[in-house]
């Protein structure tokens, strides 16, 4: 939307440094504004292009997290869990992920299959803790890493930024070919995003990849 | 971008997350960049005389929860998408009591994709 536009659709709602926190009517519903920005009382805002950006290294931390506790089913820090199987009779048809009820009474959550076993989890595991890296590419990624839990712990950004974009499709290749390539094809899109020479058509290439990407994944 | 071009202009106390009330701690910032569209006289010392210098603000970086409070668009619930404000197809799930965008990419997709038609591998 350009800066008129959305000037449009938000110049009657009050700003909060002028009235104080309130529910602007039809929040939630018909759109989310909460507010008039203050960066709106700037002469220039309006026709500013790109008003604002996300951190890349902060969502690629956030999708690396997320990717890679599920694939490696860490308890309580999975997507892949209870409450998500419960929804999933609802919206999917995958009849061999939904909870299945024992005789004995007790739920059984079938496993899933992106998810490695434990022998694989710990090759993994060991894997990264062998690792050696070039000087200064990347910090000793062996302390991240403890064998006993299966759990990687107090990574930076930094580190999530190299695994994530050099060692995510070698880490995964034990997983099936459907799983591995959007997880790879993932991986790529971070690694061109961050590159230091970017090219107007290769990005418009890869917008379309990663529509095709995401679809995968689903 | 290297230490010599950052310069810090603000320090939100915590412990909690201002949210939309952000803007009151920014208000002396906004004050100051409307103050500098207009240019101050300012002193350059490589070349020894006073020149007018403007300021504006291109863009802002952060993270998505961040971009809620600059922007105005709470970016929470289900119209949390900037990109498709209120045409969003996400719902909520009924034991996660999250929302989710679950099949709402393949409507991006070009027309003639084969994804699209496909109608046994997204349910």
């Amino acid at each position: 939307m350009t800066g008129n536009e959305l000037w449009e659709q938000i110049h009657f709602f009050p700003k909060i440094t002028e009235v104080g926190p309130y529910i602007c009517d039809g929040h939630g519903k018909s759109h989310n504004w909460t507010k008039q920005s203050t960066f709106w009382e700037l002469p220039y805002w309006k026709t500013n292009l790109i008003r604002h950006n996300l951190d890349v290294m902060h969502v690629e931390k956030n999708v690396f997290d997320n990717v890679f506790n599920t694939v490696m089913d860490i308890k309580d820090k999975t997507r892949d869990n209870v409450k998500v199987r419960m929804d999933l009779k609802e919206y999917y048809r995958h009849r061999e992920l939904e909870l299945q009820v024992q005789p004995s009474g007790k739920v059984l959550k079938p496993k899933a299959k992106f998810v490695l076993s434990n022998e694989q989890k710990n090759v993994v595991y060991k894997w990264i803790s062998e690792l050696k890296m070039p000087d200064g590419y990347a910090s000793n990624l062996r302390r991240f890493v403890n064998l006993d839990q299966r759990k990687l712990f107090g990574m930076k950004n930094h580190d999530c930024h190299v695994l994530m974009e050099m060692l995510l499709p070698i880490v995964f290749c034990a997983l099936p070919y459907q799983v591995w390539n959007p997880i790879a094809e993932l991986s790529k899109f971070f690694k061109d995003l961050c590159s230091t020479i970017l090219r107007v058509d290769d990005l418009l290439l890869m917008e379309k990849n990663i529509i095709i990407t995401t679809c995968k994944l689903e | 971008m290297t230490t010599p071009f950052m310069f810090l202009t603000l320090i939100i106390p915590g412990p909690h997350s201002p949210k939309g009330k952000i803007d009151v701690y920014l208000q002396p910032l906004i004050e100051k960049l409307k103050q500098l569209w207009n240019g101050v006289l300012t002193y350059d010392i490589s070349r020894k005389q006073n020149f007018m210098m403007k300021v504006a603000l291109m863009w802002t970086i952060n993270d998505f929860p961040e971009y809620g409070m600059l922007s105005g668009w709470s970016t929470s619930e289900r119209l949390a998408c900037l990109y498709c404000m209120n045409q969003s197809k996400a719902f909520r799930l009924k034991s996660g009591g999250k929302v989710s965008w679950f099949d709402s990419h393949r409507q991006i997709l070009p027309l003639n994709h084969s994804f699209r038609r496909n109608k046994n591998a997204f349910y």
